[in-house]
């Protein structure tokens, strides 16, 4: 009979495979594969490094291709060009074919010259237009001062020349000269008139003076717009200065310094119809340069915006190619006999598929050589390959954050998909911040492809769990309705169960309920009488810590079950006997008998007229249960004596059973083997093909490895398997106390966990009646138009606070205990986590998870 | 109206529910082949799905793929029986905590108007 297709209760049925491919069209083959996605490629040259690989060379290629396309991303940020970005859902990109490859390779080539040249033509212009600018600045500026130097060259001359001259002696020289000649160079002072970043004028002044003890006369201002540095590109504060010495050399040493301390010096004529012609020029020149700029710039963008259209798809066609070659690296590749030999996992109910869409690769390119694929057998373990859809997605997600679950065995998230959900609900039974829970869920839901794009970290999280909050939404209206909680408000939906007695003429005072009738009960959840009575919370204290203790038995008991249907799969009879029946005894002979007393007492009535009885404490009855076996305190019915000692001796039989009866079977099995002359498959030789047995392959040559026959029916030396170990007792009866210990110990410890499930929702429920009395409650007793504007405000921060505390935190921390009650108390009872995740070489997941292609694709 | 057998007409209900799940619980392809269906459609006719090819009819694997009913989906039925089930425990505790209660409401903040409602 044909197996059963997979479902999603195990992973996926797993084979090994062997591929040969004709060299031509192994590229056409990965990339069909690669947009399947079902195939994980095993590494067959791990002997060689990365750069003796065969398709090294192709990786370079597109390596370069990738760096030039980034190098247009990176010119089109600068030029400020928005990226046309790629929407993978709407546009599927045509598998491209080598001589697409070798295109867009050259395009990109010619391209990146292009843009690179005219950047360079760009650059030099914008460095000439900044220093004609500067220059124009320098003779504006230049021109001041000798406008401005001309009235007083007595001045300087008398400062300059004459050091001994007395202070005074200005004043009275002052105007003795009127009619000196009007010229710098008949003093045979020469200047030098430059620019230089103001941060740098102090130090540049300093050093002036020092080198050249106070011999000049300095003279500086600010350019009142900022410049730009063509090198950084950013904007500096530059002063002008001109610098008046006598001496040829000492106005060389001034061109050094200043030269060293970064300044530009130009030239300005000292006569000022020269200095007007030289103005012209210069505005001249900068008209022209700027021209020259505006219209390099325009055809950059052009270019740039052209490329800008197709850079996304280039980006994720080359990222796809170069996973391609990537995927080649790892095949056996054999130059004599053109063919490519590679092996991988598959799942096995995919093999047809993949098979066709080998036979799709072949006929479109007319090959006559088919490509073959062939199962083989391996006794590796296969991977863990959980099929997933987007409604089982996130929950896989949650299990496999905790580990990746052993091949074949239960998938854990299965019961998850309901108990995690449902356990949160325990916590957070409010039906009112259920309902708004649920709505934002299912917006998130009917608006899924908008909200799809939404980068936004936090907002990106709770969308990928949209699934998980809509199963937990629906499930705490329902503990809502069942804890009759709404804003922590009650609903009156049914008739109560209690009545108040009255008694005759009352006015004031403590008021006592009583049942109506025997025969009615309130039918769903908690009776509303209950909410605001002093004895509100002694009631449901009670009624919930109970309720956490079935819940949680419930919630192990069906976990443990699943280590039945576990060992049954994997065909481990001796775990059913050695560890899950003695296990299940264990667990019910003390917590199923609690929860079957906790179940009786309530069914009991207690106070009937015709025979009142007193109820017995049942935690005082499990603790006198273990310390003084046979001693009853208050009998919750008759031959509970006996009964208690049964299942107290039950449970302790069956510690030395599940300490013993495992290991001594394994060693009985293991020497009746023996005895009878088999030995370990490991031991020994196994059949096998290429099994990545480097010792083997290397032996044979790489080459004859691909001969046909031979690589089916090879036997090897397989010591390192981890796999077939020896056996050893020792090793397997430490195991098995380990198991024992924990397993007895985690009965208390995980059934006393799940009373978090009972202070969780007292929490939330005293939190937002605490919420309640501070806001709204009040507020409704106001009235008139202040008391109106008063609701206003506080229903306003009721519900901001109940949505971001309530909702939200609370959620949150409700979230994390029972995420905690999944994986430890839950899982800790069949599951082994001893797998390792399935990888398949897939286009898709390469282009969800590639940081780098991100900012491409929409 | 609700008395103690309450809970086993609850419990009938919800064995009902289980069967009803379990015959009612949506057939056909397992949700989760939907994925990797579409990504290969456009290569392909989709016909190619159903009908062998010529060159791979001798092979056994292709004649499990084809001759193998669709699976009911085990999601589905698992889930809905799992939910029943915990939501009835939940009501069936929480009635049976009401049945025969040992202690009463007790308040002494009423009005006198409100006492008989």
């Amino acid at each position: 009979m044909a197996p059963a297709r997979d479902t999603p209760f195990r992973s996926a049925d797993m084979s090994m495979v062997q591929l040969y491919i004709s060299n031509e069209i192994g590229r056409e083959v990965v990339n069909a594969l690669g947009e399947l996605g079902l195939v994980q490629f095993r590494d067959l040259n791990g002997e060689q490094s990365a750069f003796q690989r065969a398709f090294t060379q192709d990786i370079r290629r597109l390596d370069n291709v990738e760096r030039q396309l980034r190098y247009f991303h990176a010119q089109m940020e600068k030029a400020g060009i928005p990226l046309r970005k790629l929407d993978l859902d709407v546009e599927t990109l045509a598998p491209p074919t080598t001589t697409d490859i070798d295109e867009l390779a050259e395009r990109s080539q010619g391209l990146e010259q292009r843009v690179s040249s005219l950047n360079e033509s760009y650059e030099t212009l914008k460095k000439r237009e900044v220093e004609l600018t500067e220059w124009r600045w320098v003779l504006r500026e230049a021109g001041g001062f000798f406008d401005r130097a001309h009235g007083n060259v007595e001045e300087i001359r008398a400062s300059t020349d004459n050091d001994d001259a007395p202070l005074l002696q200005d004043v009275e020289h002052n105007n003795s000269a009127p009619d000196v000649e009007r010229s710098f160079s008949g003093m045979n002072i020469g200047f030098v008139a430059g620019v230089i970043v103001r941060d740098r004028v102090a130090a540049f002044e300093r050093i002036l003076w020092r080198t050249l003890r106070g011999n000049l006369y300095m003279n500086q201002a600010e350019i009142p717009e900022p410049l730009i540095d063509p090198a950084t590109n950013e904007s500096v504060q530059k002063n002008v200065f001109v610098i008046f010495a006598h001496g040829k050399e000492i106005l060389a040493k001034i061109r050094k310094i200043s030269e060293s301390m970064g300044a530009e010096v130009y030239n300005v004529d000292e006569n000022s119809d020269l200095r007007r012609d030289q103005v012209h020029e210069v505005n001249a020149r900068l008209n022209d340069v700027q021209n020259v700029l505006r219209n390099t710039q325009t055809t950059l963008g052009a270019e740039l915006s052209q490329i800008s259209q197709s850079l996304s798809a280039w980006m994720v066609l080359v990222g796809k190619e170069k996973a391609v070659y990537n995927t080649l690296n790892l095949f056996s590749y054999d130059r004599a006999r053109r063919t490519l030999i590679a092996e991988g996992w598959c799942p096995t109910h995919d093999l047809p598929l993949i098979r066709s869409t080998l036979q799709d690769v072949n006929n479109r390119a007319g090959l006559s050589v088919p490509s073959i694929i062939n199962e083989i057998r391996t006794n590796k373990t296969p991977p863990t390959y959980l099929k997933t859809n987007k409604f089982t997605e996130a929950f896989q997600t949650i299990v496999n954050a905790y580990g990746t679950a052993t091949y074949q065995e239960v998938n854990p998230a299965i019961p998850v998909i309901v108990t995690f959900p449902f356990l949160f609900a325990v916590m957070f039974g409010d039906f009112g911040h259920a309902v708004i829970m649920l709505s934002a869920a299912l917006a998130m839901i009917y608006w899924e492809k908008p909200l799809k794009k939404v980068t936004f970290e936090l907002f990106a999280m709770v969308y990928y769990g949209r699934y998980i909050a809509l199963v937990m939404a629906v499930f705490s209206v329902f503990t809502g309705l069942i804890y009759n909680d709404v804003f922590s408000k009650s609903m009156t939906l049914f008739d109560s169960q209690w009545e108040w007695v009255v008694p005759e003429g009352f006015e004031k005072g403590t008021l006592v309920a009583r049942l109506k009738s025997e025969d009615y009960r309130y039918p769903f959840g908690l009776d509303w009488r209950w909410h605001g009575t002093e004895n509100d919370l002694l009631f449901s204290n009670s009624y919930k810590m109970k309720m956490s203790i079935i819940l949680g038995w419930a919630h192990m008991t069906y976990s443990l079950c699943f280590s039945y249907i576990n060992a049954r799969h994997f065909k481990r009879p001796i775990d059913i006997w050695g560890n899950f029946v003695p296990g299940m005894i264990f667990f019910q002979s003390i917590f199923g008998y609690l929860v079957m007393c906790i179940i009786y007492k309530w069914t009991v009535f207690w106070f009937d007229p015709a025979n009142p009885q007193q109820p017995p404490g049942l935690l005082n009855m499990l603790i006198y249960m273990f310390l003084q076996p046979g001693f009853i305190d208050i009998p919750l019915y008759p031959g509970q004596k006996y009964v208690q000692v049964f299942l107290l001796l039950l449970a302790l039989i069956q510690v030395p059973i599940l300490l013993f009866l495992k290991p001594f079977y394994l060693r009985w099995e293991h020497n009746r083997a023996r005895a009878k002359g088999y030995r370990g498959l490991g031991e020994r030789s196994r059949v096998s093909a290429l099994d990545g047995d480097d010792e083997d392959e290397n032996g044979n040559g790489r080459h004859s490895v691909a001969s046909d026959d031979e690589g089916v029916a090879m036997i090897t030396q397989d010591l390192d398997d981890e796999e077939h170990e020896e056996f050893e007792f020792g090793e397997v009866m430490i195991h098995q106390v380990i198991h024992t210990i924990e397993f007895c110990l985690n009965c208390v410890s995980h059934t006393a966990s799940y009373l978090r499930l009972w202070a969780l929702s007292l929490a939330h429920q005293q939190l937002s009646a605490v919420l309640w009395s501070m806001t709204l409650g009040p507020a409704l007793k106001t009235t008139g138009i202040g008391g109106a504007i008063y609701i206003v405000i506080t229903f306003t921060a009721f519900f901001c606070l109940s949505c971001i505390i309530l909702i939200i935190m609370e959620g949150v921390s409700a979230m994390l205990h029972s995420l905690r009650l999944a994986w430890v108390e839950s899982f800790s009872k069949f599951a082994e986590f001893g797998g390792w995740p399935f990888a398949p070489f897939s286009f898709k997941q390469m282009l969800e998870e590639s940081e780098e292609l991100k900012e491409y694709t929409g | 109206m609700a008395n103690g057998w309450s809970i086993f007409v609850g419990l009938a209900v919800i064995v009902a529910m289980c069967v009803g799940a379990w015959v009612f619980a949506p057939k056909g392809e397992n949700q989760v082949y939907g994925t990797y269906f579409t990504i290969s459609l456009p290569s392909r006719p989709p016909t190619s799905f159903t009908t062998p090819t010529g060159t791979d009819e001798t092979n056994p694997l292709t004649f499990i793929y084809l001759s193998n009913p669709p699976p009911k989906n085990s999601l589905w039925r698992s889930s809905l029986i799992l939910s029943f089930v915990s939501c009835y425990l939940m009501w069936a505790i929480t009635f049976l905590a009401q049945l025969h209660p040992l202690i009463e409401p007790r308040r002494s903040d009423l009005r006198k108007d409100y006492v008989h409602h």
